[in-house]
Parts: structure tokens; C-alpha cells; sequence
């Protein structure tokens, strides 16, 4: 090719290609996320409320019949529901926030300070009066604080249990407790687990023990609580001399020692090892009760108390609810999250099988009253802690969840713990 | 060649009027228009616009800009957490590249007689090539487990079971497994394609003057193969650095970040953190080590052998 047909190519295609970057090249600014409410609604169309939840078909149909029953009571307004797989649900919310599209209402959890703190929340006290929290489980409203504000409120709660295989516990002889004041302690949990796991030749044909969440921040932040310490100081800045104490460290010792020594517990079970037989107990979520009647509904088991050391202490937590400050109906987003959490949060807890977090609804719920929800709703009430509401939620989350697989895999303790320390501490304190 | 087909290119168009070349260069233009337009709307705006958000203190959430100039690159340069992460990725790299260059050409080797019944092999080496990455990294995981396939499989023959990707020694290399598994069998196949090119009357004429199998392997394959081997080291090694999906999976970056790479890093810095402007400052680092890796792999690789 000559150099003219080159250069007549050449400049051509240059000048078409700087047309294309200059268009798409503008410096892109702040965007407020705009939801599905922004645009005005053509005069007569239904005013739209976008919805976003994580969860399952059954907490679909549950959330559908309540977002209908709004709809009923408010003629116009039509609230859409969208689920996401809670795998997902993080990744799905930032990246719609990002793109502009974010949903008017959302679930959130543990994470509202994170999503407070980066202008994803609306703030709610002009909404949430006294009179509306007083009804509340204190434990629940830890959650939807930030920086002295309320971002989001409580939607339900969970409580961990330990479900046991009733047939291996009667053949061993072992009874189960079924009141918090006889819950397990440390020993005799391990104990438990020793004798209940069984081995052939090199490999572990029965586990004594494990739990239903991946190892993590919810599976062993109740040791340390159980044990006197606190992973992170009351202001959520600074994790040295807190998570470092000698109080953390005992407990992670004692838990690390379950994998390691006693070898009891494993960090990969295989999938289904509670309801199959091959794990004796199982340090499971409230939820667990549905799902074990659903996909095994013959196996006869049972719920003890989590354990307790120095105090008692059960990981709670749940969903709770919040809006998008560029939602374009901000009272209209508040009465769909009020409606949703406060005026059928008993419907809610029924249809969803999760825990209630009104003293009102856990009062005049006769199945509260009954095992195995009596025991759930107590230690929620006089046991409950919660994962601590720091806007680097994801950080701590990750960092906590690396030092406990380090300490299951057998990684000194001390050395782990201090590594963790000390990378919170660079994180928090900037936060 | 290239010159060859330059040259016959030109005298094409010397036959043509004014006119006629005129028209042919604008039919150019509009063919190589659309690829072009792709190329930079998709590939270099993008990477124009992470750079300027590496400038940046970019919140995800909330969309703000805020200008902090080189700030992010200086803290680069002293998280102790970026340079283990880069160490991870050019140690996978390096365990990646090696084994899927050997094991490729072994199995091109293996493959390239004129043998019927091969083409099934030929087949099934590359069948994991086209197997979606994330469900065998699902799988993998629970074939590393202490219950699973490879343990008993070690039991079974007497060897005591591995602790695999719960091992901060054996992680990485159990990631790299999985990695050389699943796209040796593409290696396979281009290597394979450069020794068919090969003439055959080379291996005739050095047999004929006495050279046995190692040496002709040594003087004529591997000289004649070093473009292919080239594409293949520089192809490997691009796809070893972005490694993510079983990290992802399987590991997290754990056991106690032995297998942190540098893109799960990226990613988790970006989209669980929210700091998409330190994020993209870690790409364009990830970039530049990229470059200087093939710069070094080029000169060593660098051919003046011709059939």
C-alpha cells in the first residue's frame, strides 16, 4: 500500500476515532442513583415503588402478598418486588446504585452504617419515633444506626440454635438441654463432640460438630461475646487491645483447638452432613427449622441453647429495611416501609419463619410460646449480640473471616489475630 | 510474505484510475470502520476513564469525584497487601506458564502422529477448554476437600490425605491444577498447529545424516516452534496474571492470603470496599508489570529461525 493510501486511511480513521472519544469521553460526576420513582409519572399511571429483597421463592410469595395488600389499601401506588440470591444481593445493589437505577425500598442488613456512610440511605428519624421503637427488641435496632442516626429499621430477626441428631444423642445417652439456663458450656460441648464423631481408618466418618454459615464473623464472633470480649471498641474504630485481648484470644484458642486437636469440626462439610448423619450437631440459624421441614421432614431432631462460658451470648441478626435518598416518594417509600416491618411484621413473621422483633407480636404469638420458638424468641430477648455496625462492615467481615479460617486451618492464634488487629486498626481508624 | 502481499497489494491499485483508487481507499476506510470504533469505544475509552477514576476518589455507592491526583498510586506504593498480591499472581504465573508450555507440547507431541483413533484424544484434551470456569472451580473445591475424590483416591493407594487448599503451601499449586486442567488443552492445540508446520523433509534429511529423536527435537522443533512458543508463553501468562474465578470460588485469597491475586484483590477493593479509584490505580499497575513481563518474554522468545 502507497504511503498516500495510508495516510488518506490513517487520517481518516484518526479524525472518526476522535469524534468517538470526545463523545464518549465526557468527565462523568456525581449522579444522584435514580429510582424507579424519579420521572414523573404520566397524569393516571400508578405511582411505581421498586422493592429489592434477598431470599427465597417463600419469602417471595410472603413479601408479594404484603406488597399487594398495600397496593389495596392505596390505590395508585404499585410496588414491584425484585429477589436476589444473597450471594448476589451486594454486588446487584452497588452495581445498580452505581448505574442510577437503584430500588426505592431494600433490604440491608449489618451493612447499613457502610451504606449510610456513602449516601445510599435516607435518614429516618424524621419517621421513627419513640413510640415506633419502643416496641422494638433493642438488640434489633443496633443495626439501622449511624453516626447517632437512624438509616434503616428492623424487618426480622435470627437466633442460632444448636439442632442435634435426637437418635445419636438418645443412643449415646445424652440429654438436651431445652432452657437458656441449662445451656451447654464450653467443656461439655467438646465433650459432646468428641464422643459423638466418629473415624474409620484415617478419615472422619461423623462429625461431632459444625455449623450450618460458613466459617465467619457470625459462626465466631459469639465465642469471643461468650467469653467477655468484644472484637471491636465501642466506637467501632479500633480493634488492638480489643480483639488482641486475652479474653478474644482464649476463646479463638478454644474454638481453633475444635479443628485442630480435637479435630471434631471441619471447615468444609460435605453439603446436607446434619440431616444425612454424618454431623452429630450443628450450630444453625432459626431459619434452619423450615428448611429441615421442607427437605427432610422424617429426621427426628432436636434444638439446644447455644452455649454459653463466662455469659451467654447468641449472634442475632436479620434484614432489616431501608430507602433510597433519590427515591422521588420518600413518604410514600417510609409508609411501604413502615407497612412492610411495622403494621405486618406478625404476618410477616408467620408466612416467613423468621423471628419477630416486637415485644407487641412475640407477646400475643402463642407459637413463641412453644418450643423450639420459645427458646429462640428468649435468647434473642436476654442473650442477643449483634456483629459490630461499622461503615467498613465488608472490610471487618472479610478480615475477621480470614483470621478464623486461618485459625481453623491451623495458623498460630496469636500471630493471626494480631495480623487482623492490625490491618483493622489501619481501616477503622480512617473510617 | 507480509512483503510479498504489500507489494502485489500495490501493483493492484497502480492499475487503477485516480478515481478508482480513491474509491477503493473509502471502501477500506468503511470496512475497517466498525472494528475500529469497537476497538475504541470498548477497549481503550474504558481504559482512558479508569485511569482518569485512578485519579480519583471514586465511591461506588454514591457516584462522588473527588480529585486526589497521584494519591492512590503513592499508596500503592507502600500496601504491604498489593505487593504480596502481585507476588501471588507472577508465582502462579511463572507454576502456570512452565506447566501448561511442557505439558502442551507433551500432549501435541503425543497427538500429532497420524494415528487413528487420536482425533477422540485430540477431542478430550480440549474438551475442559470450553467447560464454564466457575462450575469446575465448584467442583474442583469439592474434589479437594478432606471427604473427596483425591483424598480417597490417595487413601486408597496408601498416601496419607492433603489438607489442599486449606494448606497455605499447597494452595496456590492446588489453583494452579485446576488452572493448567482446564486450558493445557488449548495450548495443546496451537502447539500442535506449529509442528504440523513444520516440513517434514527436515526430520527426513536430519535423520538421514544420523540425528536421533532428541536431537532433532532440540535443533528443529523447538527452534522452529519458538514463535508458537512465544503465543503460548504470552498468552498463558496474560491469562495466569487476571486469574480470579478460583480464587473466587475456591479460596477467598486464604489460607492466610497465599492465594490472594492481585485481580480478586482488585476486585474485592473495587466492589466490597467501594473504592473504585484505588481499584483502578491497582489495574493500571497490574497493566504496567504485565507489559514489562512480555517486553522480557519477547526478547527472550524472539525467533530469527525461518522454515
Amino acid at each position: 500500500m502507497g504511503i498516500r493510501a495510508r495516510s488518506f486511511l490513517a487520517g481518516r480513521t484518526l479524525v472518526v476515532s476522535m469524534v468517538l472519544l470526545g463523545a464518549a469521553c465526557s468527565p462523568p460526576g456525581p449522579t444522584a442513583p435514580a429510582a424507579s420513582g424519579g420521572a414523573a409519572a404520566p397524569a393516571g399511571a400508578p405511582t411505581q415503588l421498586k422493592v429489592w429483597i434477598s431470599g427465597t421463592a417463600e419469602l417471595d410469595t410472603a413479601m408479594n402478598k404484603i406488597l399487594s395488600q398495600f397496593q389495596a389499601e392505596n390505590p395508585g401506588v404499585s410496588a414491584t418486588l425484585e429477589d436476589y440470591p444473597f450471594a448476589q444481593y451486594y454486588e446487584k445493589l452497588t452495581t445498580a446504585f452505581a448505574g442510577g437505577s437503584g430500588p426505592d425500598v431494600y433490604w440491608i442488613d449489618i451493612r447499613t452504617a457502610e451504606f449510610a456512610k456513602r449516601g445510599a440511605l435516607l435518614p429516618l428519624d424524621k419517621y421513627v419515633s419513640d413510640d415506633w421503637t419502643s416496641d422494638v427488641l433493642p438488640v434489633a435496632l443496633k443495626e439501622g444506626m449511624w453516626n447517632g442516626k437512624r438509616y434503616s429499621v428492623p424487618m426480622h430477626e435470627l437466633a442460632n440454635g444448636i439442632f442435634v441428631n435426637k437418635a445419636l444423642f438418645a443412643q449415646a445417652g445424652i440429654p438436651v438441654p431445652h432452657d437458656l439456663k441449662d445451656a451447654w458450656t464450653w467443656d461439655q460441648l467438646r465433650q459432646i463432640a468428641m464422643k459423638l464423631t466418629e473415624r474409620a481408618g484415617g478419615t472422619t466418618t461423623r462429625w461431632g460438630f459444625g455449623s450450618q454459615r460458613d466459617i465467619g464473623d457470625w459462626v465466631v464472633l459469639p465465642y469471643l461475646f461468650q467469653n467477655g470480649a468484644t472484637p471491636l471498641s465501642p466506637d467501632f474504630k479500633t480493634a488492638s487491645r480489643y480483639l488482641d485481648s486475652s479474653q478474644s484470644i482464649e476463646a479463638l484458642t478454644w474454638w481453633g483447638k475444635l479443628f485442630t486437636e480435637d479435630k471434631v469440626a471441619t471447615a468444609s462439610p460435605a453439603p446436607d452432613a446434619f440431616p444425612t448423619g454424618n454431623m452429630a450437631m450443628i450450630d444453625a440459624v432459626s431459619t434452619y427449622v423450615i428448611a429441615l421441614q421442607r427437605q427432610y421432614p422424617n429426621l427426628a431432631y432436636d434444638i439446644a441453647p447455644a452455649p454459653r462460658n463466662k455469659q451467654c451470648a447468641v449472634m442475632t441478626g436479620g434484614f432489616n429495611v431501608g430507602i433510597n435518598p433519590a427515591t422521588a416518594q420518600p413518604d410514600l417509600a417510609w409508609k411501604l416501609t413502615d407497612y412492610m416491618s411495622r403494621v405486618k411484621h406478625a404476618q410477616w413473621a408467620e408466612d416467613s419463619g423468621y423471628l419477630p422483633d416486637r415485644k407487641s407480636v412475640m407477646a400475643n404469638g402463642s407459637k413463641y410460646q412453644e418450643q423450639p420458638w420459645k427458646l429462640f424468641m428468649d435468647e434473642l430477648a436476654q442473650c442477643g449480640v449483634s456483629r459490630p455496625p461499622t461503615s467498613e462492615y465488608s472490610f471487618f467481615a472479610d478480615t475477621f473471616q480470614a483470621m478464623a479460617k486461618d485459625i481453623a486451618g491451623g495458623a498460630d492464634v496469636k500471630a493471626s489475630v494480631t495480623k487482623a488487629a492490625t490491618a483493622l486498626d489501619a481501616r477503622l481508624s480512617a473510617s | 510474505m507480509t512483503v510479498v502481499r504489500q507489494n502485489a497489494a500495490a501493483a493492484v491499485l497502480r492499475k487503477l484510475s485516480p478515481t478508482g483508487q480513491r474509491e477503493a481507499y473509502w471502501v477500506a476506510f468503511w470496512l475497517l470502520l466498525p472494528a475500529t470504533a469497537g476497538l475504541i469505544i470498548f477497549t481503550f475509552v474504558p481504559i482512558v476513564y479508569a485511569f482518569w477514576i485512578s485519579l480519583h476518589d471514586y465511591q461506588l455507592l454514591s457516584g462522588q469525584l473527588t480529585w486526589t491526583g497521584a494519591a492512590n498510586y503513592v499508596r500503592l506504593l507502600s500496601d504491604p497487601s498489593v505487593t504480596k498480591a502481585l507476588v501471588v499472581s507472577l508465582l502462579y504465573t511463572v507454576i502456570s506458564v512452565v506447566a501448561q508450555v511442557v505439558l502442551g507440547l507433551g500432549l501435541a507431541l503425543l497427538v500429532s502422529e497420524r494415528v487413528r483413533g487420536l482425533g477422540f484424544f485430540r477431542a478430550a484434551y480440549f474438551l475442559p477448554v470450553v467447560a464454564s470456569l466457575v462450575v469446575m472451580a465448584t467442583i474442583w473445591k469439592f474434589l479437594y476437600a478432606e471427604s473427596g475424590l483425591f483424598n480417597a483416591i490417595l487413601q486408597t493407594v496408601g498416601l496419607p490425605s492433603q489438607p489442599f487448599l486449606k494448606s497455605a503451601d499447597q494452595a496456590l499449586l492446588s489453583i494452579a491444577a485446576l488452572g493448567v486442567w482446564k486450558f493445557v488443552g488449548f495450548n495443546m492445540l496451537v502447539l500442535l498447529g506449529g509442528l504440523q508446520a513444520i516440513p517434514a523433509d527436515l526430520y527426513e534429511s536430519a535423520g538421514l545424516d544420523g540425528a536421533g529423536a532428541i536431537q532433532r527435537f532440540a535443533y528443529i522443533t523447538l527452534p522452529l516452534l519458538k514463535r508458537v512458543l512465544l503465543f503460548v508463553v504470552v498468552m498463558t501468562s496474560i491469562e495466569s496474571f487476571k486469574l480470579f474465578t478460583p480464587v473466587y470460588v475456591m479460596t477467598t485469597g486464604g489460607p492466610q492470603d497465599s492465594t490472594d491475586a492481585i485481580v480478586f484483590q482488585i476486585f474485592r477493593t473495587g466492589f466490597r470496599y467501594y473504592e473504585l479509584g484505588y481499584a483502578a490505580a491497582m489495574s493500571f499497575l497490574l497493566l504496567a508489570v504485565v507489559v514489562i513481563l512480555m517486553w522480557f518474554q519477547f526478547r527472550a522468545l524472539r525467533s530469527d529461525v525461518e522454515y
